[in-house]
């Protein structure tokens, strides 16, 4: 029933991308964010896609996997496509129908957009389906880990994102779970009135939290019976290692960023 | 209401990487009004086999024809509803389901959602709480209130007030006491008796197969392994071991006795008052 949710869905493999460095991977997605920001001129967006396009293959990923993660999103792409080529009033007029106006600054101030939110989609798509989530917590916390000076929880963090990613499919096995014990009770999710089908979606969502939070307590519980107390002094036993391709590629992005600041209007 | 199985075959997240076979090319008939019980280890398929039943789960290939109602791959949901209606279904932990305020609402839930009539329905809630073990105080009160054992009784009953012709079981005593399980299972036991519902049980545990059901199926790897009379199934003890599953203490202990003792009984299913009286006659003939 959920087969095709991949939300921060990871996908095994052993390309280039899998291999490396998670915190190398959240550095340079975190570069090649800042670079598509920067860029304002369709010189620049090309070479974006070029090196999206690079970074793709170098993931070994199947194009559907990436087509799929992209499609709720493009409601929001269209969305503020038209937002902006409609209220933005620069350059020469394309077409002029009463109140009408399209001008030319404004499809492109447009497309860029549309290319920003779908560049940033895929990169961080081909993130989270290249890194495992425990891989992405456990980069995280270490990045975080200098800001500890300053009062960042990083441990904490980290934890608190383990365990929400941790439980997704274990709520969405639960979720699936009582919509068949439902719906073999009768109850339709799809069809029938609106006050049919809010009664069937009470009939889910009550038990759901009533088992989340038993779950939660079992957890804090099973923490504690552990001796769980925080971050303190606690070793791993999965170690990130940091090798040459990962510095490699960080400097790539860099170089890359750098010289896509030349094509900048 | 007779089930047939032609040939079915499920696969789970087809056409990707975590794509599994869940069932392949199974075909059985369950007959109309009997009782059947389904073993297997984990993961052999037997969750996925009933699902099929109240059409929970279509198959890939193949077909299942309940009644006079065939679903295959391009059944259309519509078609499926109906199947509800006769088709009951209880649940792994079935009190994971409760969700009303008062047990009375959860329990008209079912019927409501398929049609029958509520008013005469909220009248034999009474009797129906009576069968289950619970008595008519509890309509009032809230089903997360309620002890575990009587939370699964209750969600039992929503099932049963849908007075299904067909009702499918899905491991109903796990995680219950010895004698919540023995409870259970006699309910379910009686309800068949009575009311001739055609009843199809998981289990892991063989004794209860071997209480409630006249026919067993085994299951191993989305095929079925072995499919007979619980008499037959016992015979073959060395094939059940390496599919990680056991026979009832109390046939090890007639077999044990059989083979260190020389006697012989009539058969390996005896309760064991009727083994005492079986030894009692042996042991007076040799006198």
């Amino acid at each position: 029933m959920f087969e095709h949710v991949i939300i921060g869905q990871y996908l095994p493999g052993s390309s280039f991308l899998h291999r490396m460095d998670a915190r190398a991977k959240l550095i340079a997605v975190f570069l090649f964010i800042f670079i598509i920001f920067l860029m304002n001129s369709w010189a620049g967006y090309g070479i974006l896609w070029a090196g999206a396009a690079i970074i793709y293959f170098l993931s070994g990923i199947p194009f559907r996997y990436i087509r799929k993660g992209m499609f709720p999103i493009l409601i929001l792409i269209v969305f503020t496509f038209f937002l902006h080529a409609l209220f933005t009033k620069e350059g020469e007029i394309l077409i002029s129908a009463g109140f009408f106006t399209l001008y030319k600054g404004g499809v492109e101030q447009g497309l860029f957009i549309a290319f920003r939110l779908i560049l940033l989609v895929f990169i961080t798509s081909l993130l989270t389906l290249t890194t495992s989530p425990i891989d992405l917590t456990d980069a995280l916390e270490q990045l975080f880990t200098p800001l500890k000076r300053i009062g960042v929880p990083a441990h904490e963090i980290a934890l608190m994102m383990s365990i929400a990613i941790r439980f997704i499919p274990t709520l969405l096995q639960e979720t699936e779970k009582i919509v068949k014990a439902q719906s073999a009770r009768g109850a339709d999710f799809n069809k029938g009135t609106f006050q049919e089908r809010s009664q069937a979606f009470v009939a889910l969502l009550v038990p759901l939290f009533v088992r989340a939070f038993k779950r939660a307590e079992d957890l804090a519980f099973a923490m504690e019976a552990r001796g769980y107390n925080g971050g303190e002094g606690r070793t791993k036993l999965r170690q990130l290692t940091w090798s040459f391709r990962d510095s490699a590629a960080c400097t790539a992005v860099l170089i890359f960023g750098f010289l896509l600041l030349f094509f900048r209007d | 209401m007779k089930i047939v199985f032609e040939q079915v075959e499920h696969i789970y997240m087809e056409k990707t990487p975590f794509e599994t076979s869940a069932l392949k090319d199974v075909s059985i008939t369950f007959p109309d009004k009997s009782c059947t019980a389904v073993i297997g280890r984990t993961g052999s398929g037997k969750s996925t086999l009933v699902q099929h039943i109240n059409g929970l789960l279509k198959p890939n290939k193949g077909k299942v024809i309940i009644g006079d109602q065939v679903i295959h791959a391009n059944t259309k949901r519509k078609h499926i509803k109906s199947l509800r209606k006769k088709v009951g279904m209880v649940f792994q932990y079935p009190e994971h389901q409760l969700f009303e305020d008062t047990v009375e609402k959860d329990l008209l839930f079912g019927p409501k959602n398929i049609g029958l009539n509520v008013e005469n329905k909220k009248k034999e809630l009474p009797e129906l709480l009576e069968r289950v073990g619970l008595d008519e105080t509890f309509l009032e009160r809230s089903p997360f209130d309620l002890s575990g054992g009587q939370m699964r009784r209750a969600a039992i009953a929503g099932v049963l007030a849908m007075e299904p012709d067909i009702l499918i079981l899905d491991e109903p005593t796990a995680g219950l006491d010895p004698k919540g399980q023995e409870e259970i299972l006699t309910l379910f036991k009686d309800w068949h008796e009575q009311k001739k519902t055609t009843m199809i049980m998981i289990t892991h545990q063989m004794e209860e197969a071997s209480r409630l059901a006249e026919q067993v199926i085994v299951m191993d790897d989305g095929q079925i392994a072995m499919e007979g009379s619980p008499k037959e199934i016992y015979k073959r003890e060395n094939e059940l071991t390496q599919l990680d599953l056991d026979i009832p203490e109390g046939v090890k202990v007639l077999k044990y006795l059989e083979e260190n003792t020389g006697v012989s009984f009539s058969e390996w299913s005896l309760t064991p008052e009727k083994a005492a009286d079986e030894l009692m006659m042996l042991s007076n003939k040799k006198e």
